[in-house]
């Protein structure tokens, strides 16, 4: 190791301190450094400067220094790559469709006479049907030039007799249990059958304004009717399943229309009437009757039919343009009787043209109906899935529900008023109070109660008594208990201003005899 | 035809073929997406979103991995894995904290925009570093551009705080900051060299990493760099 240079010896020893020596090397710089003190003294100098390094002064950390880079960071690096497969792929992917596209096509090309013949013969199939249905007027709305208590008929039951005399009816049936059918054909009698708007608006006190927006509503409700089942004279019927959606559309809408009083007797005159759909009166904001409007009459640029003859059934698409057409061709100056006795012949051919075609199965033409078809010699079902379709228009609130089914009536009568609950479902899950015809229905929901209670607090506050619960409070027994309670209260408070009147009157009187004196 | 698929069918029913391929096409693409090698990735990927915190144990090669699958969020546990680090290499380059924030800043924006294309054939460590030797060197070619032009200027009155400090007896100056003043007057190639050796302890291989050159240009930077700085610390040196 003397013999080296000192240049050479030093850069050896800064590799013995950077650790990068072999073990020979470093045995000899150990022996030099431990033996030769110039060496030494080298040694010790480069070790100072190492250390005196390493321990160079450190910069004050930044907690903040992310926060001040996001904001810097290039925004379109940011954005989530939205292929389906990693970015490096791409090229790989566009190859393969690429490829793809040039195998379709030369398939395409070398099969092009036979496609076009197809086309050209399936196109004018379509033509030769839309001039013969649509432009000769035998596609025809079943239902057309109805009126408002038709329409009230339809939106609040799902019915619509075709001809009172026949009974064949239009029937939405929304308590299936897999989903929901629409029924054309024979139906029963019913007691609902009476319902017409003067008594409705006359039960629910509908003011003048109120009258107006609802009647805007059958408006609508009317045209969607109309065009919502086609029949054609070929045996077909074309239901858009969107009907079905119109009874709890309706409902939610006429009640989101009315005040709180109005919507409990709106829901009391819906229990009478057999009405397959009620509400659940939460607490809400009453909609603006344009924006209802609005949202009503939009109309989509296609709508889907379901499209029913008697051995296959498919989905169609039917543009606005064409739909508008066949409200034209109703429209025409023909008598209107002519229009509902031709429908309903065309009904009655139709589900007897069915009828007769049992039992033929009827085959879908397409992969995985969402629906069912049942017919009998009276009535032609469609079952869809719960489901099938989303709902076309929005559902407001008030929600609404299936009518539950009344257990039981427990009353209470008092000086203030008779109380009177009604029971539904299997335990308590819905109840209502009638105090001197004010009724509040209240259900299971704990915003509904809390919101439903603190409105009967009002309504007891008026009759002098105190009604406060808690909205947690909410089984029976605390319910009769804090009614009863209300009940006693209100009758001794009634008691005591009788006694304070009776005190009242015999006090005049003596003061008018002594006056007399 | 597998089931599950859904076939839309318009109304003639001309162009079902067709609609029911546009409906299937996703479904089958994603079927051929190539399917990464990284098992623990993929599972990763399948799973719920992870929260920032899970991600601070993954590697930095996880990282990366995930980065540029998409997941733009895990670079802040790579920024703030080496952002004092790399705060720390500036303020030892520059000794001018002013400056650290911002050159910083630099640096992990353009390893951002880089790291998409990043082929982890060398640590992020080396790599970031290598980005913010380069990206100094670009500051001290600027700062010597500025320098030249204001050149009277900048000798009488931005040095001047420089010349006063060296001006002071090297007895009453503080240790650190007569290094650091020496580390100042290296020529930066072996400025960067010894940094990154005796301050920031990388090794032989990891330095001709960042710097780009061979390992016995490490070895000689080192050497000459250790023998320039002796010489303004031998008062230091010297003492016992």
């Amino acid at each position: 190791m003397n013999h080296l240079s000192q240049n050479r010896l030093s850069i050896l020893m800064q590799e013995y301190l950077d650790g990068v020596l072999n073990d020979a090397d470093r045995k000899a710089i150990e022996d030099l450094v431990a033996t030769d003190a110039s060496a030494k003294q080298e040694f010790e100098r480069l070790r100072k400067m190492r250390t005196l390094l390493s321990g160079q002064r450190k910069i004050e950390p930044n907690p903040s220094f992310w926060t001040r880079l996001s904001a810097s960071l290039p925004q379109e690096l940011e954005e989530d790559n939205l292929l389906p497969f990693p970015r490096r792929h791409f090229p790989a992917a566009a190859l393969a469709s690429i490829a793809g596209i040039v195998l379709i096509g030369t398939v395409i090309f070398q099969n092009r006479m036979s496609l076009f013949h197809f086309m050209s013969q399936k196109s004018q199939l379509v033509q030769s049907a839309y001039e013969e249905g649509i432009m000769k007027g035998s596609i025809l709305p079943l239902l057309s030039h109805i009126d408002n208590n038709q329409v009230l008929q339809f939106s609040l039951l799902g019915v619509l007799p075709l001809d009172a005399k026949s009974q064949t009816a239009l029937k939405v049936d929304q308590n299936s249990s897999n989903g929901y059918q629409i029924k054309l054909g024979k139906s029963t009698p019913s007691k609902s059958s009476s319902i017409n708007v003067k008594d409705f608006y006359a039960e629910i006190q509908a003011t003048n304004e109120q009258k107006d927006v609802i009647d805007s509503l059958f408006g609508l409700a009317r045209r969607k009717i109309e065009n919502s089942v086609l029949v054609s004279e070929n045996h077909a019927v074309a239901i858009d399943p969107a009907l079905a959606q119109l009874n709890r559309v309706m409902v939610s809408n006429i009640a989101s229309c009315l005040e709180p009083f109005q919507r409990v007797r709106f829901g009391r005159f819906l229990e009478r009437k057999d009405a397959p759909y009620t509400f659940v009166s939460k607490k809400f904001v009453p909609a603006n009757p344009e924006s209802i409007y609005v949202e009503m009459s939009r109309v989509p640029a296609t709508r889907r039919f379901v499209v029913v003859t008697a051995d296959t059934l498919t989905y169609a698409n039917l543009d606005a343009d064409v739909l508008r057409q066949i409200q034209h061709n109703v429209e025409l100056p023909v008598e209107r009787e002519g229009i509902a006795r031709r429908n309903l012949e065309m009904t009655e051919r139709l589900l007897r043209h069915f009828a007769e075609r049992e039992p033929r199965p009827v085959m879908p033409r397409m992969v995985n109906p969402q629906f069912e078809i049942w017919k009998d010699a009276n009535t032609v079902s469609i079952q869809f899935q719960r489901d099938a379709d989303e709902p076309q228009w929005e559902i407001r609130q008030p929600v609404v529900v299936p009518m539950p089914r009344r257990m039981g009536t427990y009353s209470l009568n008092s000086p203030a008023g008779r109380f009177e609950f009604g029971f539904y479902g299997d335990s308590v899950t819905a109840g209502e109070v009638m105090i001197d015809s004010a009724m509040v229905r209240f259900f299971n929901s704990d915003n509904a109660a809390a919101y439903n209670l603190r409105m009967m607090d009002s309504i007891f506050t008026t009759l002098n008594a105190r009604f406060q619960m808690h909205p947690g409070a909410f089984p029976l027994d605390s319910v009769l208990r804090t009614v009863e309670e209300a009940r006693r209260r209100t009758f001794e408070e009634g008691k005591h201003r009788q006694q304070m009147m009776q005190q009242e009157v015999r006090l005049k009187k003596k003061d008018s005899s002594s006056n007399e004196r | 035809m597998e089931s599950g698929y859904t076939f839309r069918l318009s109304a003639d029913n001309d162009n079902v073929w067709f609609l029911g391929l546009v409906d299937a096409l996703p479904k089958l693409l994603k079927s051929n997406v190539p399917q990464s090698t990284d098992r623990s990735l993929r599972r990763m990927q399948n799973s719920p979103r992870m929260s920032p915190s899970s991600y601070a144990e993954k590697s930095d090669e996880v990282l990366i991995t995930l980065f540029q699958h998409g997941e733009r969020e895990v670079y802040r546990i790579l920024v703030e894995r080496y952002q004092e680090r790399i705060r720390n290499l500036i303020f030892s380059i520059f000794h001018d904290s002013g400056i650290v924030d911002d050159l910083a800043q630099e640096i992990f924006i353009k390893a951002y925009e880089a790291l998409q294309g990043f082929r982890l054939d060398s640590s992020f460590y080396t790599w970031i570093y290598r980005i913010a030797v380069n990206k100094s060197r670009d500051e001290m070619r600027r700062r010597k551009v500025r320098r030249f032009l204001s050149f009277q200027t900048l000798v009488d009155e931005a040095n001047k705080e420089l010349t006063a400090k060296l001006s002071v007896p090297p007895e009453e100056r503080d240790a650190k900051e007569i290094v650091a003043l020496g580390l100042q007057a290296l020529p930066e190639k072996f400025r960067s060299a010894i940094i990154l050796k005796d301050i920031d302890g990388l090794s032989y291989e990891e330095i001709a990493d960042v710097l780009q050159c061979e390992l016995g240009t490490v070895k000689s930077r080192l050497s000459r760099a250790r023998a320039m700085l002796r010489k303004v610390l031998q008062p230091l040196l010297e003492e016992k």
